[in-house]
C-alpha cells in the first residue's frame, strides 16, 4: 500500500512539471500583456512602455522562465503583479470555498445519485426506470448556467429561501455559510448526479446479475437487502472511478457556478488572473489545481482498496 | 427523546435564541459595490478608476475641486501664490497624521508630489516647468516655477486620475513605477491589508484620528467626515448579483446600477435611486491617426459621419433617455467650456456623404482593425453597434474581438496593421478627466511622442493648448477652448458617442450620499 | 464540460427515444444549414425594438440591440453544429492517429502517454479559457481550445483498445506472413477499433457543445458577431429577470440539441455492442 502511494507520487512529478512548462509557454506567447491592464484605461503610450520595462516583461523569455522555476524549486509561487500578495497567500484565501463547493456539490450529487441509479437498476426497463435515465441525459445536458439561473429564480427571488449570492466563511457560521451554498451546489450537483446515477445503474445491473446475488435470491433474502447489502457495496469502486473523473469536470463547473454566485473561490481567481494577465498568479492556480486533480486521483485509486476486498488483498 | 437528547436540544435553542436576541454589533459596518474591482492599491502607479474611487478612503489630497469645479483647499491650511505668479507658498493643517501615527510633513509631500508628477499628465506638465521644491519648515513647502503658469492649483486640486495623493514620504520615494507596498495615507478611511481578499473583498475602519475640516463637504473639498465605523468594499463581477444583493439587503451601496436593470429597484421600497455622478461619463471612439487610411483626414471625417450617438445611447439606455444626452462638446456638456462648435460632422449621421468622403479620400475598401473587447459588458456593446455603423457606411470591417487586456496592449502598437496595428478603439472617459484643453488627453496633437493612443499630430493644437495653459483669464481661456474643440473635430482626434449618466442605488436607512463624480465615502451614515 | 467516456454500459433500451434523438438532430441540421438563407441579416440592429417580449412579429422577443432572439437562436443551431462536429473529427483524428501509433512505438508510446497525463491534470475549462483568451476569439480558436482538452480521453479509449486488439491471434498472424506495420494498423486494428471512437465522437460532440456555450458565457468564446447560444446568454445574463427569453429559448434549444446528441450517442453505443445489450434485457 505504501509502495503503491510512494510510486504514485512520484509519477506525479513529470506532469506537473510539463503542466508548468505548457502553462509559462502558453502565458507568455499571449499578445495581452499585463503592463497594459496595470496601468490602466487611461495611461498614456509612454506610462505604458515605461511600466512594461519596469516589471521586467521585455526580459528574455527563457531567463523569465528560469527565474520562475528558481523560485518554484523553494516553493515559492511568486506575488502576483497587481495586488502585489504571494500567490501563495491568495491560493490559500480562495481554498475553502472551492473546496466546499466541491464537496457539497459532490454530496448532493452521491445523495441523488446513488438511490437513484439503485432504484433504475433493481426495477429495470420499467417506466421508472426511463424516467429515471431520461432525467440522467437531461442532467448532463442542461449547462450548469442555465439551472443555476434557474434555481436563483426560483428559490433567491421568488421565495426568498437562500441569498442570491456571496459566501460567509465556515469560521463566521457553520449554518450561515451552508445556506449560501445550498443553490450553488444543487446546480453543480445535478450534473454530476446524472454522471453517477448512469454508472451506478449500469453496475448494478451487472452485480444483480452474479451469482452470488441469486444464490441470495433464492435463499429466500428480501430483494431490498439483497440491493442494499450486498449489491451497493460492490458499486463503490466504479462510483468512485466516476467521482475520480467528475472532479476535473467539477473545476469546469466551478469556474462558472462562482461567477454566477460570486463565490470568492479558486474558480474565479483563475479566469480574473487570465484576464488581465496576472502570469503568476494564472501559473501558481493551474499548477495548484493540477496538483489537487493528481492527488483526487490518488485518493480514489486508494478507495478501491476500501471498497473492492480484491484490490485489498492484491 | 431521551432525557440527555432533550437537555442538549433544549441548550441549542438556548444558545440559538442568545445568538439571535443579542443586540447588533455597536460598530455600523457599510457594505458597498463600486464599480469594477480593486486590484492595485497603488493609485499613483495605475489611471485606474477603481484604485482611484479606493484612494480617496485612504489618502487625502492637498488641494481638492468643489462642487463649482473651483479648487479649495483641503489638507492645507494657508497658500500664498507671490506677485510674479511663480512661487506657491503652502502649509499644512495641524492635526494630520498618517495611518501609522506618524506626522504629515512638507517633506511628504514634497515626495508625493514628485513621484505624482512622473506618472500624471498634467503632473509632467508640471514638473517640466518647475524651477524647485523648497522645504520651509515641517508644515510649510515652497514650489517655485520657472514661469507663470496658471495650471499649478487646479493640478494639485485635480480630482480625478491620476490624483496628487499625499504619502509618507518612505512610500512616496517608490519608484514611479513600482507600487508602494503599503496603503498608508493620512484619508478619513484606513485599509485594512491584512482582510484584503483580492478580487472578493476589500476592507477600510474609520482613522479614528482623522481632523476633518470645518466647511461642509461640497465634492472632494469640505470636511471628509466619516460616519461608519468600517466600509466592506464587495467585489461582485455579476451586475444582476449586485442589483439582487442591493433589493436583498446584502448590500447597502451599489455605485452604479446597471439601466436596463433599474426596474428591478425601483419599487422597492426600501433602496432609493440618485444620480450622484452629475458629470457622468462619455463613450469615444478613437482613430489611429498612424494607419492608412485613417492617416487621411477625409476618411476620419468619414468616421465621424458613419456614427451616431443615438444608436450607441440606446444600446445602453433604450427608452431611458432622461440619462444620455446627444453631445458634441469635446470638455463635456454642462460646463463651463460647454460648445457644439465645428460638431456639424459629430452630430449628424450621412452614410452617404460618410462614402462620398471615402471615395474623395480614395478608400480602397482595406479592412478596418476595431480593437472590440468582449469581456467588458459596455465595451462590447460599443462594439458591435460601431462596426454596424462602419460597415453601412462604407467601409470594410474587421471586428477584431478579444479579451480587454489584449486590447489595451494592441492600442499601444504605433506599428502598421500587418504587424498588429490597429485603426480604431472605443474607450470612455469620465467628465473630470475631460474638463479642459489642459486635462484633457484627447485633443492633443502632441504627435508620437506626446499623444494618446492614435497619435495625432497637429501643431496648431498644440500651439492652442499652450496658450491655454499661460493665460488665466476665464474669457480668454474660453476663447482658446472653442477654438481647441472647432480645431479637434476638424481633424477628428477622436469622436464623442454620448454622455451619459448612472444611478447609484443605495438601501432607505443610508444618507449623506455626497453627489460627485467620484464616490466618496465619508459623510455616509447608516442608520 | 461534461465528460461522457464513462463505464456507463447496459443501457436500457430506448429505441423511441433514440428515434427522437434522430428526429431532433435532423431539424437541428436542417435549420443550421437553412438558417443563412431564410433568416437574414443577423447583426442588423433595430435599437427602437429593443427588449420586446415574445409576440407575433419577434417570436422569441428581441435582445438588447434590438435584434430578433428566434433568428439569432436558430442562426446559433448552425454554429453550435459547427463547433460540435468540428471538435468531434479533429479530437477523432488526432487522438486515434495518437491512440493506434502509441501501441506500437514503444518510445513514443512513453512521450505521448507523459504528455496526455500532463494535459488531463489541467481542468480544461481553464485550459480553453486561456487559450482563447491569449489567441484571440475566433471560431477556429474555439474550436482549437475545446478540442486540446478533449484529446487525452480519446487517446486513452483507442489505446486501450488497440491493445487488446493488439493480443488477438489474428494480429501475430498477420506479422508472422510479414505484413507491414501500416496496413495491419488500416485492416485489422483500425476496423476494430472504429466503434468505441464513433460512439467517444459522439459524446465529445455532446460536451463541444456544451464547453462552446460556456466559454462564450465566460466572454472568451466565440466572437459577438456570430450569434452563438453561449454569447447570447451571456449577452441576456444581466437581464434575465427583465427579459428571461433572452437567456431562455438559447438554453432550451442548447439543453435539447446536447440531449440528442447523449441520446443517439447511447442508440449507437447499443447498436455497435450489442452484446452488451442483449445481456442487459436479463
Amino acid at each position: 500500500m505504501l509502495w503503491f502511494l510512494v510510486r504514485r507520487i512520484v509519477a506525479a512529478v513529470p506532469i506537473l512539471i510539463f503542466v508548468a512548462v505548457f502553462i509559462f509557454m502558453l502565458l507568455h506567447l499571449a499578445p495581452g500583456d499585463p503592463a497594459a491592464v496595470a496601468a490602466g484605461p487611461n495611461a498614456s503610450p509612454q506610462q505604458v512602455e515605461l511600466l512594461r520595462q519596469r516589471m521586467q516583461l521585455d526580459m528574455p523569455l527563457p531567463d523569465q522562465f528560469m527565474r520562475w522555476v528558481a523560485n518554484l524549486a523553494r516553493f515559492d509561487l511568486g506575488v502576483s503583479i497587481f495586488s502585489n500578495q504571494p500567490v501563495s497567500r491568495l491560493i490559500g484565501q480562495r481554498l475553502e470555498p472551492t473546496l466546499l463547493l466541491a464537496v457539497t456539490a459532490m454530496l448532493v450529487a452521491v445523495a441523488i445519485a446513488v438511490p437513484a441509479g439503485t432504484l433504475a437498476a433493481w426495477k429495470a426497463d420499467s417506466l421508472l426506470d426511463r424516467v429515471v435515465m431520461m432525467f440522467a441525459v437531461a442532467g448532463f445536458s442542461t449547462p450548469v448556467f442555465v439551472t443555476a439561473y434557474g434555481l436563483i429564480y426560483v428559490f433567491s427571488i421568488e421565495l426568498g429561501w437562500f441569498p442570491v449570492q456571496g459566501y460567509t466563511p465556515l469560521a463566521q457560521g457553520i449554518l450561515d455559510c451552508l445556506q449560501g451554498l445550498v443553490l450553488p451546489s444543487l446546480a453543480l450537483g445535478f450534473v454530476f448526479a446524472a454522471l453517477i446515477a448512469r454508472v451506478v445503474r449500469a453496475t448494478m445491473l451487472e452485480i444483480l446479475a452474479e451469482d452470488y446475488i441469486r444464490t441470495a435470491r433464492a435463499k429466500g433474502l428480501a430483494t431490498p437487502t439483497i440491493v442494499i447489502v450486498h449489491a451497493l457495496k460492490n458499486a463503490g469502486v466504479p462510483t468512485m472511478t466516476v467521482i475520480g473523473i467528475g472532479f476535473a469536470i467539477l473545476v469546469g463547473g466551478v469556474v462558472v457556478t462562482e461567477t454566477i454566485f460570486n463565490i470568492p473561490g479558486l474558480g474565479r481567481l483563475t479566469t480574473d488572473a487570465i484576464l488581465r494577465r496576472d502570469y503568476p498568479v494564472v501559473q501558481g492556480v493551474i499548477l495548484a489545481f493540477s496538483a489537487m486533480l493528481i492527488v483526487v486521483n490518488i485518493l480514489v485509486d486508494l478507495s478501491y482498496a476500501l471498497f473492492d476486498p480484491r484490490v485489498r488483498n492484491a | 427523546m431521551t432525557g440527555r437528547m432533550k437537555r442538549f436540544a433544549a441548550t441549542c435553542l438556548g444558545l440559538g435564541l442568545a445568538l439571535m436576541l443579542q443586540p447588533a454589533v455597536a460598530e455600523t459596518v457599510l457594505r458597498v459595490k463600486l464599480d469594477g474591482e480593486l486590484k492595485e492599491i497603488d493609485p499613483i502607479w495605475t489611471s485606474n478608476y477603481t484604485v482611484r474611487d479606493h484612494a480617496y478612503m485612504v489618502y487625502d489630497t492637498l488641494f481638492a475641486m468643489d462642487d463649482k469645479y473651483n479648487v479649495q483647499p483641503q489638507m492645507v491650511d494657508r497658500h500664498a501664490v507671490s506677485e510674479d505668479g511663480k512661487t506657491y507658498t503652502l502649509t499644512l493643517r495641524d492635526g494630520l497624521k498618517w495611518h501609522d501615527g506618524t506626522p504629515v510633513t512638507a517633506r511628504d509631500c514634497i515626495a508625493s508630489l514628485k513621484r505624482w508628477g512622473k506618472r500624471d499628465g498634467l503632473g509632467q506638465q508640471m514638473m517640466a516647468r518647475l524651477e524647485r521644491f523648497e522645504q520651509v519648515d515641517d508644515k510649510t513647502f515652497r514650489i517655485v516655477m520657472k514661469e507663470n503658469w496658471s495650471l499649478v492649483l487646479p493640478a494639485l486640486g485635480k480630482i480625478s486620475s491620476t490624483v496628487p495623493f499625499m504619502m509618507p514620504e518612505r512610500l512616496a520615494n517608490t519608484d514611479a513605477f513600482d507600487q508602494v507596498k503599503e496603503p498608508i495615507g493620512s484619508g478619513p478611511f484606513k485599509m485594512k491589508i491584512d482582510e484584503w481578499v483580492p478580487g472578493s473583498k476589500i476592507v477600510y475602519v474609520k482613522n479614528q484620528e482623522y481632523v476633518p475640516r470645518k466647511e461642509p463637504p461640497s465634492n472632494a473639498a469640505g470636511g471628509k467626515v466619516a460616519k461608519v465605523e468600517r466600509i466592506e468594499w464587495l467585489v461582485m463581477p455579476d451586475p444582476v448579483t449586485a442589483v439582487n444583493a442591493l433589493a436583498n439587503g446584502e448590500i447597502d451601496y451599489l455605485a452604479t446600477v446597471p439601466p436596463d436593470l433599474t426596474g428591478l429597484v425601483a419599487k422597492n421600497k426600501n433602496v432609493k435611486l440618485q444620480v450622484v455622478n452629475l458629470l457622468g461619463k462619455q463613450v469615444q471612439v478613437v482613430p489611429n491617426h498612424l494607419n492608412p487610411p485613417f492617416d487621411n483626414v477625409k476618411v476620419r471625417q468619414a468616421l465621424q459621419l458613419a456614427l451616431k450617438q443615438e444608436d450607441y445611447m440606446q444600446a445602453m439606455f433604450g427608452k431611458q433617455t432622461e440619462f444620455y444626452q446627444v453631445c458634441a462638446a469635446v470638455f463635456f456638456c454642462g460646463t463651463k467650456f460647454a460648445t457644439d462648435i465645428g460638431s456639424e460632422r459629430v452630430l449628424k449621421q450621412d452614410f452617404a456623404a460618410a462614402k462620398a468622403l471615402l471615395k474623395e479620400a480614395g478608400y480602397d475598401g482595406t479592412p478596418i482593425v476595431l480593437l472590440h473587447a468582449t469581456d467588458l459588458p459596455e465595451q462590447n456593446l460599443w462594439g458591435q453597434v460601431g462596426a454596424e455603423s462602419l460597415r453601412k457606411a462604407g467601409f470594410v470591417v474587421n471586428d477584431v474581438t478579444s479579451d480587454w487586456a489584449t486590447v489595451a496592449s494592441r492600442r499601444a502598437s504605433k506599428k502598421p496593421i500587418a504587424e498588429g496595428g490597429w485603426h480604431l478603439f472605443h474607450t470612455g472617459w469620465a467628465g473630470p478627466d475631460m474638463l479642459d484643453p489642459a486635462v484633457n488627453v484627447l485633443v492633443s496633437g502632441g504627435c508620437v511622442e506626446k499623444a494618446w493612443f492614435g497619435w495625432p499630430c497637429d501643431a496648431e493644437l498644440e500651439r492652442l493648448r499652450a496658450a491655454f495653459a499661460s493665460t488665466s483669464d476665464p474669457a480668454e481661456q474660453k476663447k482658446i477652448a472653442d477654438l481647441v474643440q472647432a480645431r479637434a473635430h476638424e481633424i477628428v482626434t477622436f469622436v464623442p458617442m454620448g454622455q451619459f449618466r448612472q444611478l447609484t442605488g443605495y438601501r432607505a436607512n443610508i444618507s449623506g450620499v455626497l453627489t460627485a463624480p467620484v464616490p466618496f465615502m465619508w459623510n455616509i451614515a447608516k442608520n | 464540460m461534461t465528460a461522457l467516456a464513462l463505464p456507463g454500459r447496459h443501457l436500457p433500451r430506448l429505441p423511441g427515444a433514440v428515434i427522437a434523438a434522430g428526429v431532433v438532430l435532423a431539424v437541428y441540421a436542417l435549420i443550421g444549414v437553412l438558417a443563412p438563407a431564410f433568416v437574414g441579416d443577423i447583426r442588423a440592429l433595430n435599437l427602437p425594438e429593443r427588449l420586446l417580449s415574445p409576440d407575433a412579429a419577434h417570436w422569441f422577443g428581441t435582445d438588447q440591440l434590438g435584434r430578433d432572439v428566434f433568428g439569432r437562436t436558430l442562426y446559433g443551431t448552425r454554429n453550435s453544429l459547427i463547433v460540435g462536429f468540428a471538435v468531434a473529427i479533429a479530437t477523432t483524428l488526432i487522438g486515434v492517429t495518437l491512440g493506434i501509433v502509441t501501441c506500437f512505438s514503444a518510445w513514443t508510446d512513453r512521450i505521448a502517454m507523459r504528455l496526455m497525463d500532463g494535459l488531463m491534470a489541467i481542468p480544461g475549462v481553464l485550459l480553453a479559457i486561456a487559450m482563447v483568451a491569449i489567441f484571440g476569439s475566433s471560431l477556429q480558436n474555439v474550436v482549437i481550445a475545446i478540442t486540446v482538452p478533449e484529446i487525452p480521453r480519446m487517446v486513452r479509449l483507442v489505446r486501450s483498445v488497440t491493445l487488446t486488439v493488439r493480443e488477438q491471434p489474428f494480429i501475430a498472424a498477420a506479422i508472422s506472413i510479414g505484413t507491414p506495420l501500416p496496413r495491419i494498423l488500416w485492416r485489422h486494428v483500425l476496423p476494430n477499433v472504429i466503434g468505441a471512437v464513433m460512439v467517444q465522437a459522439t459524446y465529445t460532440c455532446a460536451s463541444a457543445i456544451i464547453s462552446e456555450a460556456v466559454l462564450s458565457f465566460l466572454g472568451a468564446g466565440t466572437p459577438p458577431e456570430i450569434p452563438s447560444w453561449g454569447n447570447m446568454m451571456a449577452d441576456g445574463r444581466q437581464l434575465f429577470q427583465v427579459a428571461p427569453w433572452i437567456i431562455a429559448f438559447p438554453g432550451i434549444f442548447l439543453a435539447v440539441l446536447v440531449l440528442a446528441v447523449n441520446l443517439a450517442g447511447d442508440g449507437l453505443r447499443q447498436a455497435i455492442d450489442p452484446k452488451l445489450s442483449r445481456r442487459v434485457g436479463k
